[in-house]
């Protein structure tokens, strides 16, 4: 009895990892044929480029289309303007690569703000304490600031997205496109 | 089962059982790298479900990116003063002067028609004061509609130190553009501008590389390169190293999750 409960032992040894080796092995095989790599199912650099150039070689089917008309679906307005959630947002004017305190020290100034805050003020949307004073990117940042209490000003429609404007809103987009641009 | 083993290291256990232990567990250990390498982060692991990409705007080699968690891959350690940026997720590609810089998006489903795109030059201070210098800045939006004719979603990709030589795309209005591995494409040929999602045989054309010149600010640019920038959506691609060359129309740079774009691409 003891040889035979020695000789399984011994064989266990050996065993166990061996089964877990197969398991580790059918796992991953499986793995990377049903998973992850996943969509495309490709598995080295030659399938993926392979991937890849038989999207280049796509050929429409135009026997059908969505749309038969330009007038079926009307691109969105004011697009560089309002933000992914609809809230009015203008590019920050100093893209250099500075830290902000290093901005802060020597400020870059877009001739374009004067007129453009000449245009909103003439909306009544004056932001400076004193209009005498230049106008900065803390202040084009505090009226983007308070029109946006009245947003969001765009809504996704099955047609697109739609501009639902507001007073304050349009004097501003309008004023953007006239001056931001 | 731990008494057993150390039992075998004790030498109780005959040599020929020791020998297959010992090559056993080799094997398993050799399964394990097998696991790893079989299901490991070659290219193709840059397709997920849902998930698309914007392609490498032009040809070059990875020079920069901005550090991001958990390690820094472009620089190790990250710069004290990192990339500048005013969208998320700047990257830079090392492109020569007058390069072309396509705009192009992949992974799309099927069932993701076509569109609309546009392209606006943005005016920073950089591109205001600096652009004859180091070029200037170009904003593409992409909008998506399905194969039922429902707009899903938008995303939108900044190109950097363009030359004033843009594609007819930039301040052009709006284009249109179908997805030739949709089940339906969007528009009929007389009203498709673009073909997007087709790789290197299509994507719009935004300009070219600007041939860089000193006497600018290095604060805008010290060389000619591209510089992409995608939106809030998007996320790096973080099998891009520094020093990778790059294909225009064909790496994946940013990845992107559009809610409502959620199936496989063909």
């Amino acid at each position: 009895m003891n040889r035979i409960l020695t000789s399984l032992r011994n064989h266990a040894l050996w065993a166990f990892p061996l089964t877990a080796a197969l398991i580790v092995v059918a796992t991953a095989v499986v793995l990377a044929g049903t998973t992850g790599h996943g969509q495309a199912n490709v598995s080295s650099d030659d399938e993926f480029a392979a991937d890849k150039e038989a999207r280049a070689l796509a050929e429409p089917d135009y026997s059908t289309t969505v749309f038969s008309s330009a007038a079926d679906a009307h691109p969105r307005e004011h697009s560089l303007f309002l933000d992914k959630d609809g809230f009015i947002e203008v590019t920050a004017y100093d893209d250099r690569h500075l830290t902000d305190e290093q901005k802060l020290e020597d400020p870059l100034v877009n001739p374009n703000w004067e007129p453009f805050a000449e245009c909103v003020a003439d909306h009544g949307l004056e932001v400076r304490a004193d209009p005498a004073n230049p106008y900065t990117q803390a202040d084009l940042d505090r009226l983007i600031e308070i029109v946006n209490e009245e947003g969001p000003f765009e809504a996704a429609t099955p047609q697109g997205l739609v501009y639902h404007g507001t007073l304050n809103s349009d004097a501003f987009l309008q004023c953007a496109e006239g001056y931001l641009r | 089962m731990i008494r057993h083993y150390r039992d075998l290291l004790e030498g109780s256990v005959p040599r020929r059982q020791r020998v297959l232990t010992a090559a056993a567990w080799l094997i398993l250990a050799a399964a394990t790298l097998f696991a790893f390498w079989i299901n490991g982060p070659t290219q193709s692991a840059e397709a997920s479900h849902g998930r698309i990409a914007m392609l490498a705007g032009s040809t070059g080699t990875v020079t920069a990116g901005r550090c991001y968690p958990p390690d820094p891959i472009w620089a190790n350690p990250c710069p004290a003063n990192p990339h500048g940026f005013t969208n998320p997720y700047p990257f830079d590609i090392g492109a020569p002067a007058w390069t072309p810089v396509y705009a192009q998006v992949d992974y799309l489903p099927n069932n993701i028609a076509g569109g609309f795109i546009t392209a606006s030059t943005v005016s920073t201070g950089c591109a205001a004061s600096d652009g004859p210098y180091s070029g200037y800045r170009v904003r593409v939006e992409i909008s998506y509609y399905n194969t039922s004719g429902a707009y899903v979603n938008w995303n939108h990709e900044s190109y950097l130190h363009l030359a004033s030589t843009y594609g007819s795309i930039v301040n052009g209005g709006t284009f249109r553009w179908n997805n030739p591995s949709a089940t339906v494409p969007l528009w009929p040929p007389a009203l498709e501008d673009y073909r997007l999602n087709n790789t290197t045989a299509g994507g719009a054309l935004v300009g070219y590389v600007h041939p860089w010149m000193s006497g600018g600010s290095t604060s805008c640019s010290d060389g000619a390169h591209l510089h992409m920038e995608a939106d809030s959506d998007g996320a790096y691609n973080t099998s891009r190293y520094l020093g990778e060359p790059v294909t225009q129309r064909f790496s994946d740079i940013h990845f992107i999750h559009l809610a409502g774009i959620n199936g496989l691409h063909p």
